[in-house]
């Protein structure tokens, strides 16, 4: 029998009486009962939590980066005289190309279970997001943030599936090429209620 | 005795409560770990300008051949060869180098710029052109030769129709910007005015 302890010490002796010990008797008993109901209630276990992370692949195109592949400009302007030398014309009024390129609902991981009213939800960490290519040293691609975006269930497959968003940055990136995550490590905790 | 039945009814009610409540839910966590890749493409941006136009100058000399002489002059209209007549050999060249012939180089700075993504980093910037310019409807021309380009600010001893440039990412501000070089002759050109011929600049990923 479990008593909660603040209820003993609010029990006076000048209001200790037949009638009022029985009431506390009776709370008492009432409370102990309830915490002994709880127990017999089944607990609705989730199965066990195995996350399959999920490879992710992004190929960018030339779209990506805001730019067509030839900029023209309308005129370079310059003058010169019969002996010829350096002309400095108009300057080229360069447009800038997009480095920050996000990517959205990207499959990250998947979760089995056969019940389909989980409350799942997933944080994203990085280490070293910092992907390279092979042949350079200098020329990388960092990831710079990765966020839930939805989780979905299949009733066919009895799966969730979790998704985010990336962005991934090129500021640093000089050449062609696949990068991948060596050294690289995004974990997915997921939580499942 | 009220007050029992109060605390028998609140009990009541708590196990209604109770009953009613959804069955505590147990909380799960799980790790996954996702290997990432990204396939960045070929990618090559020449920025370049339509039209170039070059104003040249215009120049004048004049050159001192000293006396020029006739005796016995006649008395009615004649015409004669005076001492110091000005002959081919004579004539004086010209102080300018355009104008006695000799090809003058002209360096059109910073026309061109390239950058983006290669296996290698760079690409590969030519330039091809006719070998004249010409003004409509006349013989009069420009020659042209040792069209060429060259990276802003190399040594004039890189250029050429065809370099390496490296491209340094997709941002301007890491942007290879170039120069086209040519060599003008004015030894077929008569006529002031406007000459007109189309280059080409064509910047390949390698």
């Amino acid at each position: 029998m479990k008593t909660p302890p603040s209820q003993n010490c609010h029990i006076q002796p000048d209001h200790v009486n037949p009638l009022g010990l029985t009431a506390w008797i009776t709370l008492a008993g009432i409370i102990s009962f309830v915490t002994l109901a709880l127990q017999f209630i089944p607990v609705q276990q989730a199965s066990a939590a195995t996350i399959s992370g999920k490879s992710v692949s992004i190929t960018l195109t030339a779209a990506d980066f805001g730019l067509t592949s030839t900029q023209p400009h309308s005129s370079y302007d310059g003058s010169t005289t019969l002996s010829g030398g350096d002309i400095s014309g108009t300057s080229i009024a360069m447009t800038e190309g997009t480095t920050s390129i996000t990517r959205k609902d990207l499959l990250f991981f998947t979760y089995a279970d056969t019940k389909s009213n989980r409350n799942v939800s997933a944080t994203y960490s990085l280490t070293r997001p910092k992907l390279t290519v092979s042949g350079s040293t200098t020329s990388y691609v960092t990831i710079s943030n990765v966020t839930q975006s939805k989780v979905t269930y299949s009733s066919s497959s009895k799966t969730y599936s979790g998704y985010a968003n990336m962005t991934i940055d090129l500021s640093n990136t000089s050449r062609s090429g696949s990068y991948s995550t060596t050294g690289t490590t995004i974990t997915i905790n997921v939580t499942i209620i | 005795m009220n007050k029992t039945l109060r605390n028998i009814a609140f009990g009541a009610a708590l196990l209604v409560t109770v009953a009613q409540s959804p069955a505590r839910a147990a909380t799960q966590t799980g790790t996954g770990t996702s290997v990432v890749t990204i396939v960045v493409p070929d990618v090559i941006i020449l920025d370049y300008f339509t039209s170039i136009n070059i104003g040249i100058a215009g120049q004048s000399e004049s050159k001192d051949h000293g006396v020029y002489a006739q005796s016995n002059i006649g008395g009615g209209d004649q015409s004669f060869n005076g001492t110091g007549a000005l002959t081919t050999g004579t004539l004086a060249d010209a102080s300018t180098a355009a104008l006695n012939g000799s090809d003058i180089t002209l360096n059109m700075k910073n026309v061109w710029a390239v950058r983006g993504f290669s296996t290698s980093g760079k690409a590969t910037v030519s330039v091809t052109g006719p070998s004249s310019l010409t003004k409509a409807a006349t013989s009069s021309v420009i020659g042209i030769s040792k069209l060429q380009v060259m990276v802003d600010g190399a040594q004039a001893s890189s250029a050429s129709n065809s370099i390496s440039a490296d491209l340094g990412g997709i941002q301007k501000a890491t942007a290879t910007k170039g120069d086209v070089l040519m060599n003008l002759n004015f030894a077929n050109t008569s006529l002031s005015g406007n000459y007109s011929g189309s280059i080409t600049i064509t910047a390949v990923t390698m």
